[in-house]
């Protein structure tokens, strides 16, 4: 393998890992615009939270 | 030639192996169907053991020996909430494959747990509806449409 089509070989790993950072960005972005999953996500643990409340008193 | 064909090769099985590698991300609309899904089958286990408790079906004891096996599946339905959470909003940190085989594997040890008789056999019924509803609505999870 020549020194170029090494650099080649890395340039490519980079550009795949550079995806893959804005793919996880992107992922970030759309979870912030989306209060409503959130709201849900902690209504949902809210519920979890009084339930495992009412089992350990029980317990 | 050849060899730069090769390299290439190389480096589109390189970038399908990171990429394959990497922690998936969960679209938010298919996150919020899996946590109400998920939430709405443990709390159905819940309330039923209570609803059956009320209803003097199911014994103090009973009760007292159903309990640590339910809160764990509370707990576990929590934990699987909080990494859903992380796999919409930080995909690297996502673990929501063993937080789900944790919701499983309570709803399994609530069954060894289960006394014998007429409440055995009404909640073994609604554990394996409840396990088959976890793992239908856990199929984008893997990779699966629905």
């Amino acid at each position: 393998m020549t020194t170029e089509q090494l650099m080649l070989l890395l340039q490519a790993g980079a550009n795949v890992l550079n995806l893959i950072a804005a793919h996880r960005v992107a992922a970030r972005e759309a979870a912030k615009d989306n209060p409503e999953l959130l709201a849900l996500l902690d209504t949902i643990d809210a519920d979890y939270d009084r339930r495992i409340r009412d089992r350990e008193k029980a317990g | 030639m050849k060899r730069q064909r090769a390299v290439w090769g190389v480096a589109i099985v390189l970038a399908l192996a990171i990429g394959c590698a990497s922690a998936p991300t969960v679209p938010a609309g298919r996150a919020s169907i899996i946590a109400t899904d998920v939430h709405n089958t443990i709390a159905a286990v819940d309330d039923l053991e209570r609803a059956m408790t009320a209803a003097g079906q199911i014994t103090a004891a009973q009760h007292a020996q159903l309990n640590p096996s339910i809160l764990a599946l509370l707990k576990s339905g929590k934990a699987f909430d909080a990494a859903l959470r992380a796999a919409v909003v930080a995909p690297a940190q996502a673990n929501y494959q063993e937080a789900l085989k944790a919701v499983t594997d309570a709803l399994g040890a609530i069954a060894a747990a289960l006394p014998d008789g007429a409440v055995k056999a009404r909640l073994l019924a609604a554990l394996a509806l409840a396990q088959g509803t976890i793992a239908n609505a856990a199929v984008p999870l893997f990779g699966g449409a629905k």
